[in-house]
């Protein structure tokens, strides 16, 4: 009788060599995943829709006093008697700062989904990392890598993703100093680590401004509890173990728990004004990118929790 | 140790059941193995499973299925015994054990015995010695014995198909416990009273045992049959049974003696019917063959009954005269003969058995009829043992047909014919004839055919005619419309000669097409004696008593088995009687072809309840009885074991429900597992096997096939070695020369030649023979001659070459020496009717066109046997007469027209000198060979033009 869940291979790990090469060998295909699952949502990702810097026309207006002579449109003005300034579309590039988890509890699979975790969380960074640079933001990682405007800007990211050298172990945060206010964090995670942690680790960056976005990454096995028998459970990272008697009477406790913890760290962390989604990976990659996208050009109300589950 | 009727033979073992809280305890420290999984979301888990009580032992009802398991198998091993037997043994003084072994214990016998190793169990429990006897088939030197001798006495008694207490038991009891006082005596028996039964009682009583026990088993079905009675067209089955308190079915079956059931009748006996004699009709020809009547249900000897003799089953023997039947058998006389008879007699296999050889083998198997079918010649000795046969009850049963018709020597005619014979044949409704086909009268009430009814439709065309005389009328049997006689026979010392003046076969008439044919044979061979009984064997041979050694023996089942050497003899009385002793076993007496039947019951017995002795009469014994029932002592503790297993099961299912193998995709994988290992150890059962299989072993070769390989590598052409060497030299060149000639003309490429021995060679390799006659050549040999005669009849031919131009084969002045010499040699072969190859032969267009068959003379003719005459096809190209000749004669010497020297050059001149009759000669040759190797393919190649024609081409 073999277990429901397993622990995968990490996907990304840089210990040794041959470990750079079995992640080498599956950034790309999160890359290619990334890359379809961000042509399916580009269709529905627009400009910002108002004035601004920027390089595209947007509009011709009257001129109105005080208002830089320079801005003045001389070809459009000199067809009538009215002066006229033209407006261009507000396009600032942005930052974006993404952060998936790669501990060992994220590489967690159960045979009820297909994907690890992990897996599941690199493919929506790669792929929000496509989108957001083909549609010119800038998009870094904290600690890794410092925030670049570029076109390719997901193939850089995993590059510089396989040539980081600080595997992350742990289920903290990355440290999030360095980023400056009123720039966008997206943090993807299971976020099963210490909540008030989490909560403290994200409260200056809140303070100083910045938009945050969480998404966690859930197996439909954390969730549902399909366990029965005799069961020892064992916590990848801490290689803890509990014994279970009767597994199949814990579900209902557990799903209970479970639900409350979720409920308790979503409020807290829209507290702070940010956004808190669920994503199981039995469900498509495009669901989550979904949301994020209804997070980032605001359309979304943000005191509302985005559930994709 | 017992209680409740529940008894132990090991009880110490329950003291196992000690350990049960012991094995509470330890399974109480091992749960089940649990099942690893990795959980990340642990600490979630950990809140909520602290309220989890004691989750690493089993539940208690888990824990009690398996401490009934253990017990189980402890109580199991302590070897339980349901219903132990009651205490039956009066003291410790000797038990006398008699078991009733006689036919009536057959049925249930396993009771007997189970009863009787019980009362030994009882005995081995007290250390009471036994003595053991039986009442049938009684031993006399009977001894007072151990429990273990004891028990091997029981299992070598086995039931017989006898009466009981015939012997006297008494007198080896008293010897054997010489003087000492007797315990128990314990009877065990069927419940029926024989004879001798009460007197035997009576004398058991006299031993003064102190308690005799009577153990009586349950026959309430039993019935026998106690005579059957032949009338002329049924039997009679005297049937008696033992108890008439309730109606039954009683099924009596007939068997042959190949076991095969012949007639089946259900009879009821309604309530208070002892017994019943239901006559059975069984057709004429049926009755013959039953050999042993039984009752169904009914497992023991008195339910079969045994006849005799009189009911064999007849055995034919069948000659043909015909070569043509080889060719085509299913045209032929022998195989409708074969097909009107077979229903109901045995034909004798004839392989090795040859009229023209000795046919005593044939004579010593004693066949009820020989047919012959148109036979004509037979040589003397034939003839002789033929009479003898026929003298002695033989019935010979002749078929005319062409040969017989054409048989010119009157001298045996009138040993082994009925009526003597106009030489030829009458045709009716030929070409010649004004007379349409005749049809049969009707049989007249002397015919032993009277009763038979005859058909309009059959008609005669043929017939050989009787030479008219005063006793024809009574010697008639069947005659046509006209009066002239068809079947004729005459009484000849015991036996009957039969004649059919017609042939078996349609060309003479439609008769043997008929159920007629059938009918009257059948009514002639039921005429027939049966064949030289058991008892007439011995009658004849002297007057002091004969013994017939036994042949087959009723066992005590009812069936029949092949008798061993432990059955005596049967006396048989000069005057045919046997005598019968108490100890003669029932069986067939005598051999296969003969036997006397001895049977258990007499006509006179009836069957009556047991009569158990009271106690009134002897009150010195206390007289028990016991009933013989099934209900004696179950042993539990296969059932323990089994409820063990079952537990055992249980308890597995449940340990892989709890570990949650039933859960999504456990049990599937677990599946998949087992599928995976079966399929291993199913590959490596086959592997195994595989390495197991024998080599297959090579044939040896035995020792002349290479000769037998070079003949018939090659088609050889052969001649008869005369002793003249000139004669011999020129056949052989002359031969040579042909083959020559066939190797440059034809496909066929022929071997040297090869000189024969008559006597000492085998023929059957050569498709011809040349023989060339020599007056100075001696007569060939009587074996040199049923030699020639077999490679005839299987297909050979020999080509005769008389050699004398001038004075020709067949006309009767002037014979030449070489002619007597051919006629002295046939007359000892069977041989057709001749004529001059007519010019529709086949001999004439097999591969040249021919009109006449020159050798070195050119005047001869070539003599084949007479073609069959087809009045229809008058206008034929080709007479496709099927089959070849068996025989050619010549007088054109052909072999010296053929022969040439080293030098290939001619030896000799033909007569006339011309080179058109040497290749002519030549070609007479090839067309022979073809002839021979190709047989009517020639004859039917004619109609190919026609057969194209209708396939459109």
């Amino acid at each position: 009788m073999s277990p429901i869940g397993q622990i995968s291979q990490p996907s990304l790990q840089s210990d040794t060599l041959a470990r750079g090469r079995l992640r080498a060998a599956l950034i790309p295909d999160c890359l290619v995943e990334a890359r379809r699952v961000a042509n399916i949502v580009i269709a529905g990702w627009h400009g910002r829709r108002k004035r601004g810097v920027g390089d595209n026309f947007w509009q011709f207006r009257h001129f109105s006093d005080g208002e830089s002579l320079s801005q003045i449109d001389w070809r459009k003005s000199a067809r009538d008697e009215h002066l006229y300034v033209r407006d261009k579309e507000w396009e600032t590039a942005h930052t974006v700062w993404l952060w998936a988890d790669m501990s060992p509890s994220m590489q967690f699979k159960s045979d009820m989904s297909s994907v690890s975790k992990e897996s599941r969380a690199l493919v929506i960074m790669f792929a929000l990392a496509e989108i957001l640079s083909r549609s010119g933001e800038r998009i870094g990682i904290p600690g890794i890598m410092a925030p670049i405007l570029a076109r390719n800007g997901a193939e850089r990211l995993a590059q510089a993703l396989m040539a980081s050298t600080s595997s992350s172990k742990s289920q903290h945060l990355p440290d999030l100093a360095s980023i400056q206010k009123l720039s966008d964090v997206i943090l993807i995670s299971d976020f099963l680590g210490d909540g008030e942690k989490i909560l403290a680790d994200i409260a200056p960056l809140a303070k100083r401004g910045s938009n945050g976005h969480l998404i966690e990454v859930s197996d439909p096995a954390e969730e549902t509890f399909p366990y029965s028998g005799r069961v020892v459970f064992v916590d990848p990272e801490t290689k803890m173990e509990l014994m279970a008697g009767k597994a199949a009477n814990l579900t209902e406790d557990y799903a209970k728990a479970y639900t409350n913890r979720r409920l308790a760290l979503s409020e807290q962390v829209r507290r702070h004004n940010w956004n808190y989604a669920t994503h199981r990976t039995d469900k498509a990659a495009s669901d989550a990118l979904a949301t994020l996208h209804g997070f980032l050009s605001g359309h979304m109300n943000r005191a509302k929790t985005g559930d994709l589950s | 140790m017992s209680f409740l009727s529940l008894s132990f033979a090991s009880p110490l073992l329950l003291l196992g059941l000690l350990a049960l809280p012991l094995i509470w305890w330890l399974n109480r420290l091992t749960p089940p193995k649990p099942v690893q999984e990795p959980f990340p979301p642990l600490s979630i888990l950990m809140q909520v499973l602290k309220k989890e009580d004691t989750p690493t032992k089993s539940p208690w009802w888990l824990t009690l299925l398996r401490l009934i398991l253990c017990a189980f198998i402890i109580i199991a091993l302590a070897e339980p015994v349901l219903n132990p037997r009651k205490d039956r043994l009066a003291s410790s003084n000797p038990l006398v054990l008699i078991l009733d072994n006689s036919w009536a214990s057959a049925t249930n016998w396993q009771l007997y015995l189970d009863t009787a190793n019980g009362l030994i169990d009882e005995a081995e429990a007290k250390n009471i010695p036994v003595l053991v006897t039986r009442t049938a088939l009684s031993a006399n030197d009977l001894r007072l014995g151990t429990i273990a001798e004891a028990r091997k006495i029981i299992a070598s008694i086995e039931p017989e198909p006898l009466e009981p207490f015939q012997t006297d038991i008494i007198t080896p009891i008293k010897t054997a416990l010489s003087g000492q006082s007797i315990g128990t005596i314990a009877l065990i028996t069927n419940d029926i009273q024989s004879d001798n039964t009460s007197s035997a009682l009576e004398a058991l009583l006299t031993l003064a045992p102190e308690s005799l026990s009577i153990f009586t088993a349950n026959n309430d079905e039993l019935a026998a049959i106690t005579s059957v009675e032949n009338l002329s067209s049924s039997i009679a089955v005297s049937i008696e049974r033992l108890k008439s308190d309730q109606a039954t079915e009683i099924e009596i079956i007939g068997y042959d003696f190949q076991l095969r059931p012949l007639f089946d009748k259900t009879i009821e006996l309604t309530v208070g019917e002892n017994s019943a004699a239901p006559e059975i009709d069984v057709p004429f020809e049926l009755l013959n063959d039953i050999m042993r009547i039984s009752l169904r249900d009914n497992q023991h000897a008195g339910a079969s009954y045994l006849l005799d003799d009189s009911f064999r089953r007849r055995r034919i023997a069948i000659f043909s005269g015909e070569t043509l039947d080889i060719v085509n058998p299913l045209l032929s006389a022998p195989h409708y003969i074969r097909k009107a008879t077979s229903p109901y007699v045995d034909i004798l296999d004839l392989k090795n058995i040859s009229l023209s050889s000795d046919i005593t083998p044939l004579l010593d198997q004693n066949p009820s009829a020989i047919i012959l079918s148109n036979v004509g010649t037979l040589s003397e000795n034939i003839i002789d043992e033929l009479s003898t046969w026929v003298n002695d009850g033989g019935t010979l049963i002749r078929f005319a047909g062409a040969k017989l018709a054409a048989t010119t020597d009157d001298n045996m005619i009138d040993t082994l014919l009925p009526v003597t014979l106009r030489q030829g044949e009458r045709q009716l409704g030929g070409s010649l004839s004004w007379s349409e086909p005749k049809p049969m009268a009707g049989f007249t009430s002397q015919s032993p055919f009277f009763g038979i009814e005859i058909s309009d439709e059959v008609k005669i065309n043929r017939q050989v005619l009787a030479e008219p005389s005063l006793e024809l009328a009574d010697q008639t049997w069947a005659s046509l419309d006209d009066g002239t006689p068809l079947v004729t026979a005459k009484q000849s010392g015991l036996g009957r000669i039969v004649l059919f003046h017609i042939s078996a076969e349609t060309t003479w008439s439609n008769l043997p097409l008929s159920g007629i044919f059938s009918q009257m044979l059948r009514r002639i061979i039921s005429l027939t004696r049966a064949s030289n009984s058991a008892s007439n064997s011995t009658s004849s041979s002297a007057q002091s008593n004969a013994f017939l050694p036994a042949f087959k023996s009723l066992s005590a089942k009812g069936g029949l088995i092949n008798a061993n050497g432990d059955v005596s003899p049967l006396e048989i009385l000069p005057t045919g009687a046997a005598v019968l002793t108490p100890t003669t076993r029932p069986g067939l007496f005598g051999t296969e072809d003969g036997w006397v039947a001895v049977n258990l019951l007499k006509p006179e017995r009836t069957l009556t309840p047991f009569e158990a002795p009271t106690n009134a009469e002897k009150l010195a014994t206390d007289i028990s009885n016991y009933k013989l029932e099934n209900n004696s002592t179950t042993i539990l503790k296969p059932w323990l074991f089994i409820g063990a297993f079952i537990l055992l099961i249980l308890d597995a299912i449940i340990i892989m429900y709890m570990s949650g193998l039933f859960g999504r995709n456990g049990l599937s994988r677990t599946l998949k597992l087992g599928a995976t290992s079966s399929a291993v150890m199913l590959a490596g059962t086959l592997a195994m096997s595989i390495i197991h299989i024998n080599p297959t072993q090579a044939q040896d070769i035995q020792l002349g096939d290479a000769e037998i390989i070079s003949r018939l590598e090659k088609t050889h052409l052969a001649y008869v070695v005369t002793g003249d060497q000139r004669l011999d030299r020129v056949s052989k060149l002359g031969l040579d020369g042909l083959s020559f000639y066939l190797r440059t003309r034809t496909a066929l490429e022929p071997g040297t030649p090869v000189g024969l021995n008559l006597e000492q060679d085998d023929l059957s390799f050569y498709p011809i023979i040349y023989w060339p006659m020599s007056e100075n050549a001696p007569i060939p040999s009587e074996k040199a001659i049923a030699n020639i005669a077999n490679f005839m009849t299987s297909g050979g031919t020999v080509l005769f070459d008389t050699r004398d131009e001038f004075a020709e084969f067949g006309s009767s002045s002037n014979t030449s020496p070489r002619t007597l010499k051919l006629r002295a040699i046939l007359s000892g072969l069977d041989i057709p009717p001749l004529e001059p190859v007519p010019q529709s032969h086949v001999l004439t267009k097999s591969f040249y066109l021919l009109d006449n068959f020159p050798g070195r003379y050119a005047t001869g003719t070539l003599w084949v046997e007479a073609q069959r005459p087809n009045q229809d096809e008058d206008n034929r190209i080709v007479n496709a007469g099927d089959g070849v000749s068996p025989i050619m004669i010549t007088s054109n010497d052909f072999a010296a027209a053929w022969a040439i020297n080293a030098s290939r050059q001619h030896i000799f001149p033909t007569v006339p000198q011309s080179e058109r009759q040497r290749v002519l000669a030549y070609r007479t040759g090839i067309n022979i060979i073809m002839y021979m190797l190709t047989g009517n393919y020639k004859a039917d190649q004619v109609h190919f033009p026609a057969l194209l024609e209708r396939l459109g081409q």
